[in-house]
């Protein structure tokens, strides 16, 4: 999903976060790594978590999906070039000048799930 | 008109009271990892208009045409916010997704165009460079 949300645009520096999300089962993350944490304005818990040496995002959690970890897909290299966004979430900042395909299907907040 | 923006978490804070020098898109690998998307868009000023407070982070990393590139970061909170490069001294690109504001931007040139992922489409209108 690509992600509009103010937070996620200070995190980028861009109009957006693109991320995938993926169960905890199934992802190993090396190395050290510091976390911002802040409550959403729907109550739940973000934790973004970014490299201290040169501030790359690494992965964020929230509370609304447990056990999970959603990884900002540049990160993942070469694998990348598949990924298919399948909805913009936070379309209510979504910036005039941010181009993304007119029709991915857009959420004014998160997608419920 | 004054543009002003911050971290997520405040800690760094700027104002800027000029025109971008220029406005560009980026799809280089360095710039797609540091965003944790398919690009950066960043707006370039003056380094003497951007008026910036409290304390950033940096980390250097050498180009494809070997100069050397300055990325700025809030220690506190990872936003990503300035960068410098060797190429252009006197410049500092500000990341347009930490502006409070940001309506007047618009990309004038997309850079690396051939590292762009095919998920992450741009406008047609704008003016196209493989690589730099």
């Amino acid at each position: 999903m690509l992600c509009a949300c103010k937070d996620c645009q200070k995190a980028s520096g861009t109009g957006h976060s693109a991320l995938a999300l993926f169960s905890d089962d199934t992802t190993q993350i090396s190395g050290e790594t510091k976390s911002y944490c802040v409550t959403a304005d729907s109550g739940a818990t973000v934790e973004r978590n970014f490299c201290p040496t040169c501030g790359t995002p690494i992965f964020g959690t929230t509370s609304r999906v447990p056990a999970h970890k959603l990884l900002p897909v540049s990160m993942l290299g070469e694998v990348a070039s598949a990924y298919r966004p399948r909805s913009l979430i936070f379309a209510r900042s979504h910036l005039v000048w941010d181009h993304i395909d007119p029709d991915l299907p857009q959420f004014e907040k998160y997608k419920e799930s | 008109m004054t543009k002003t923006g911050q971290c997520h978490c405040g800690a760094v804070t700027f104002e800027i009271d000029a025109e971008p020098v220029r406005m560009a898109q980026c799809h280089c690998e360095a710039c797609r990892r540091l965003s944790g998307t398919g690009h950066v868009v960043h707006a370039f000023f003056r380094r003497e208009d951007v008026k910036i407070s409290g304390t950033t982070k940096s980390h250097k990393s050498i180009s494809d045409a070997g100069n050397t590139r300055t990325r700025h970061f809030c220690p506190e909170c990872g936003s990503r916010l300035f960068a410098e490069n060797t190429r252009a001294p006197g410049a500092i690109g500000v990341s347009v997704g930490v502006f409070d504001q940001s309506d007047w931007f618009k990309p004038e040139v997309i850079l690396y165009y051939s590292q762009r992922p095919k998920w992450d489409p741009v406008d047609d209108t704008i003016e196209k460079h493989e690589f730099m």
